[in-house]
């Protein structure tokens, strides 16, 4: 910065400006441009206004609901012991009556209970930078609704969108609905390859319209279990900036970090902190944030935080697709934050990755030991749950022949060493043991010797079982 | 009649799927989920969270006896019960609730769930399963029947896929039929026929009407003639909505909300056994109105492929409904039991039965001669014209300027016209007002009324 002598200018919030509103209505999906407000919500200020007697909406009256208490047992985050509590001196009872729980029992807002937004907003500014200026928060139901949601309100058919390959398998069936063009985008042991984004980018095809989007999966991806290194990161965001496209973070194994290695930062907050000499603003990252792996799958709450254009567009979708993520589960998990704030829960997910750590230590050893001698190949991973392993496939195994769409940096070497999934259908179930064929997490289908294999709910026996009846269908 | 019901084949359903619905991938994992289930297979499938992670360790709660309202009914969640509640779970709706709510709808409907073609799943909310079955059925310019006026929550929807909405009348009998025989008998030759009807049969929303039987019939008779599905609404004795011109879609949240005089009607999805085959209706119930609509819990009934359509959307859309509500809900509801939960329906509709006649009274004391309405059987909503002077169509601008400076609000009825147009109805909500502010409500809106009209002209 020319400017070094001053202080104040070098620090990156004054030198980066957030991308003006005009900057997403090219990138604002038809759908999502089109989409009609809905009228009743639409009168929901005016109807606060005080003295105004409401006869808007056909919100039902709390009366007439059953429940007249709720109550919770929680584990306290400070707790001895890794995460069975010792005694009832580590248990918190959570009570939810009267206004809470008729809150609780109600519509509420689409963008979700305000309480629980604002804390979550707050943990945002604290664990991202983020400001109320260049970003604000929507809630969902899980991660997965509001990943839906993001990619409708941004991708029209015909579109390109860049996909880390492998990828998250769940998201595939969301783009393949938005009938775009998906560009694979390679990965290795440090996340997303630079080379074949950069190529990818550098090639493209004169007169064609960039890519919109890269979605990746940072921390312990799924199903590579790769947590992005800094220096991706850093490569990806210039890349970013560069050609103008958004970053879909999909992050929810962030709190699932083990690693010896000091963490990277997330793409939001790198976003906020490395300046860019040519100012070409924040607001090109959308983060997605899940209670799923670290408080409960079955509450289904996830969170996004990033530019207002885009979840506003989201928020649209959702009074119209299912009004709202259910109030209920919000309040349960407000009640617990509120009780623990942002220090509770930081200890609380430092123990869940404590447990994953345990997990993952255990199930190494039993890796090495059942398939250390050239029956696969892995890289340990430092975040979540999965181990994506390239299985030496016996040459019994045939490969089925299955389309291989050539896309950009994909490379056919796998397809020569065996199929996983013809393998993992007739010698491994027949052997009793199921994992995920490694070709559901390809856009493409393309044939893979690799397999992702999950780790989070067995135990010492069940590791040693499994991949004993795995090695000894590869030796078959 | 009883043991050969005739139900329309799966194939038949294909030319009512969307493309979309047809070219939807399955999920890569949940596709597995049948191998994984072979006795003895040890899984490292799917990709769970320990529940051990999980910070809950027990949850309970308390519900009012239906039966004495002074007493507290406690339910613990068991372990095995918390932990489902705390884990993903199926797409379509945890087995336990899936299981209650078959038997419920044989009881309450007549159908049964296994060998009738049908089934049933949980949705978040019926405006969830509203959403996926219409994006089941509809492509862009496909044409759709519109009980009109129609819930305003649900013409985005309609928007947003490009349906070619055509607007049926309802009055105080519900959805005209005869309206609905015109328009099919006058249909285009060369233009493909509505694949869709969507309505509310009971305790409309907005005009709190109930369809009557003779209506329902005809409405019926006319789906199968001409081919299309009827989406069923309930929401407040249960509502349904009727959708595609084969399919009648009922949605029913009001279904329990019914609190008329005569004996209630039954259902669409009731009535089409009387028919001599069974699979035009698609039926929406929702808790949302009775039990708590923060817990986002509905489901839907009808034809399996239909439900299959669905269930695909959500398995990529949003994965499930939450478990948590689900697991809250199917325990309290195998506590109550069957009749205990009409208990509790009974007391719902009675209590807003109650509210309708104060505001009834209170419309008939201040807005005689200002404004016309027809007094609702079922839900929570007033739907009254506006006499503010003869030819006038438009309620809008009195709601939003004159009312507003008076201090009261209600909803301009052209958000329920599917087209649009301008008209001079408004729907006034009863549910949460305070009793008291009832009075004082329907005299400001006299008020306003009273202002449009000296400025109109008219003394
Ligand atoms: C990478 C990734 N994204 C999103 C999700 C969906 O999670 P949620 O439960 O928050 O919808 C998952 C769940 O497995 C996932 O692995
Ligand atoms: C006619 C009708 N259908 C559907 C809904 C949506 O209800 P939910 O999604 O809460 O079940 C409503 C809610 O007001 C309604 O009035």
């Amino acid at each position: 910065m020319a400017i070094g002598t001053d202080p104040a200018a070098s620090t990156s919030k004054i030198a980066q400006a957030t991308l003006p509103d005009g900057f997403y209505s090219k990138f604002l999906s038809n759908a999502a441009q089109t989409r009609k407000a809905s009228s009743i919500r639409s009168l929901f200020a005016v109807e606060a206004l005080p003295g105004m007697i409401p006869m808007l909406v056909g919100r039902p009256n709390p009366a007439t609901y059953p429940f007249e208490r709720v109550t919770l047992d929680v584990k306290s985050p400070y707790a001895s012991g890794s995460t069975t509590p010792d005694s009832q001196s580590d248990i918190e009872t959570i009570d939810i009556v009267g206004d809470d729980l008729s809150e609780a029992l109600q519509y509420s807002q689409s963008f979700g209970v305000p309480a629980l937004n604002k804390w979550l907003f707050t943990l945002m500014q604290q664990e991202h930078g983020v400001s109320q200026a260049d970003a604000r928060v929507t809630i969902g139901a899980g991660s997965q609704d509001l990943l839906y949601k993001a990619f409708t309100a941004i991708v029209n058919p015909g579109d390109s969108i860049m996909v880390e390959a492998p990828t998250y398998p769940g998201v595939i069936p969301v783009i393949d609905a938005l009938r775009c063009e998906i560009v694979q985008i390679d990965t290795d042991s440090q996340g997303i390859s630079p080379t074949s984004l950069e190529r990818t980018l550098e090639e493209w095809p004169l007169g064609k319209p960039f890519p919109k989007v890269l979605y990746t999966v940072p921390y312990g991806a799924n199903p590579t279990g790769v947590t992005t290194s800094l220096v991706r990161r850093l490569d990806n965001l210039q890349l970013a900036r560069k050609y103008n496209f958004l970053i879909f973070e999909d992050d929810p194994y962030y709190y699932l970090y083990f690693g010896e290695d000091q963490r990277p930062a997330s793409y939001l907050s790198l976003e906020r902190t490395v300046v860019d000499p040519q100012q070409r603003g924040i607001g090109r990252v959308l983060r997605f944030d899940s209670l799923s792996k670290i408080f409960a799958a079955g509450l289904r709450v996830g969170w996004a935080t990033g530019p207002k254009q885009i979840l506003n567009a989201m928020d649209g979708h959702t009074s119209t697709a299912n009004l709202q993520p259910p109030t209920f589960s919000q309040i349960v998990a407000l009640k617990v934050l509120q009780s623990w704030g942002i220090p509770g829960f930081r200890a609380h997910v430092d123990r869940v990755a404590n447990f994953y750590k345990g997990k993952r230590d255990a199930f190494e050893k039993y890796m090495q030991l059942h398939l250390g001698n050239g029956l696969a190949e892995w890289q340990t991973p430092d975040a979540a749950m999965f181990y994506w392993v390239k299985l030496n496939i016996p040459e019994t195994v045939t490969c089925s022949v299955r389309p291989d769409t050539t896309t950009a940096g994909s490379d056919d070497e796998d397809a020569n060493q065996g199929d996983s999934k013809t393998f993992v259908e007739i010698k491994a179930v027949d052997n009793g043991v199921i994992v995920l064929p490694g070709t559901s997490s390809f856009v493409d289908g393309r044939t893979t010797a690799y397999v992702r294999i999950s780790f989070s709910l067995l135990d010492e026996a069940q590791m040693d079982e499994g991949l004993r009846r795995l090695s000894e269908a590869l030796k078959m | 009649m009883a043991d050969a019901l005739k139900y329309l084949p799966e194939s038949y359903y294909t030319r009512y799927l969307s493309e979309g619905a047809k070219s939807r991938k399955p999920s890569p994992i949940r596709g597995l989920f049948p191998l994984e289930a072979t006795p003895g297979v040890l899984s490292l499938l799917a990709g769970k969270p320990n529940e051990e992670t999980f910070p809950f360790t027990s949850m309970n709660f308390a519900v009012r006896s239906p039966l004495d309202h002074s007493v507290d009914i406690p339910i613990t969640l068991s372990p095995a019960q918390l932990a489902k509640g705390l884990q993903y779970s199926e797409t379509g709706g945890i087995p336990a609730l899936c299981a209650w709510l078959n038997a419920f709808q044989e009881r309450v409907h007549g159908r049964k769930a296994h060998g009738e073609g049908w089934r049933l799943s949980v949705g978040s909310g019926s405006q969830d399963l509203i959403y996926k079955a219409c994006t089941a059925l509809i492509d862009p310019g496909d044409s759709m029947l519109v009980e009109t006026p129609c819930y305003a929550g649900v013409i985005p929807i309609f928007q947003g896929l490009h349906a070619n909405m055509v607007e049926v009348d309802a009055d105080a009998h519900g959805i005209k039929s005869s309206t609905l025989r015109t328009i099919l008998e006058n249909w285009p030759q060369d233009k493909p026929k509505p694949k869709v009807l969507y309505t509310v049969p009971y305790g409309g929303n907005p005009t709190g009407m109930t369809a009557s039987l003779e209506r329902r019939k005809e409405v019926l008779e006319l789906a199968r003639i001409h081919e299309f599905i009827i989406l069923e609404g309930k929401s407040f004795e249960f509502f349904s909505a009727k959708l595609r011109t084969d399919l009648t879609v009922p949605d029913d949240p009001y279904y329990f909300l019914y609190y008329g005089d005569h004996p209630r009607y039954p259902s669409y999805f009731e009535l089409e056994q009387q028919e001599p085959e069974v699979g035009r209706v698609l039926r929406f119930d929702s808790f949302s109105k009775i039990l708590s609509a923060g817990i986002r819990i509905g489901f839907v009934s009808g034809p399996a492929p239909l439900v299959q359509a669905i269930d695909m959307h959500t398995a990529s859309a949003n994965l499930q409904t939450a478990s948590l509500t689900q697991v809250i809900v199917a325990a309290l509801l195998e506590k109550w039991g069957f009749e205990t939960f009409i208990t509790h329906t009974e007391y719902v509709s009675a209590f807003y039965r109650r509210r309708r006649d104060v505001y009834n009274a209170a419309m008939e004391k201040y807005l005689t001669g200002l404004a016309e309405w027809d007094s609702p059987e079922a839900g929570m909503f007033f739907w009254f014209k506006l006499k503010i002077k003869e030819g006038e169509e438009d309620s809008e601008s009195v709601i939003r300027t004159k009312a507003f400076e008076k201090g009261v609000i209600a909803l301009p009825g052209t958000s329920f016209i599917p087209l649009g147009a301008k008209t001079a109805f408004v729907r006034a909500s009863f549910s949460i007002i305070k009793e008291e502010d009832i009075e004082e409500s329907v005299r400001r809106l006299r008020d306003a009324i009273l202002e449009a009209r000296k400025e109109a002209g008219v003394v």
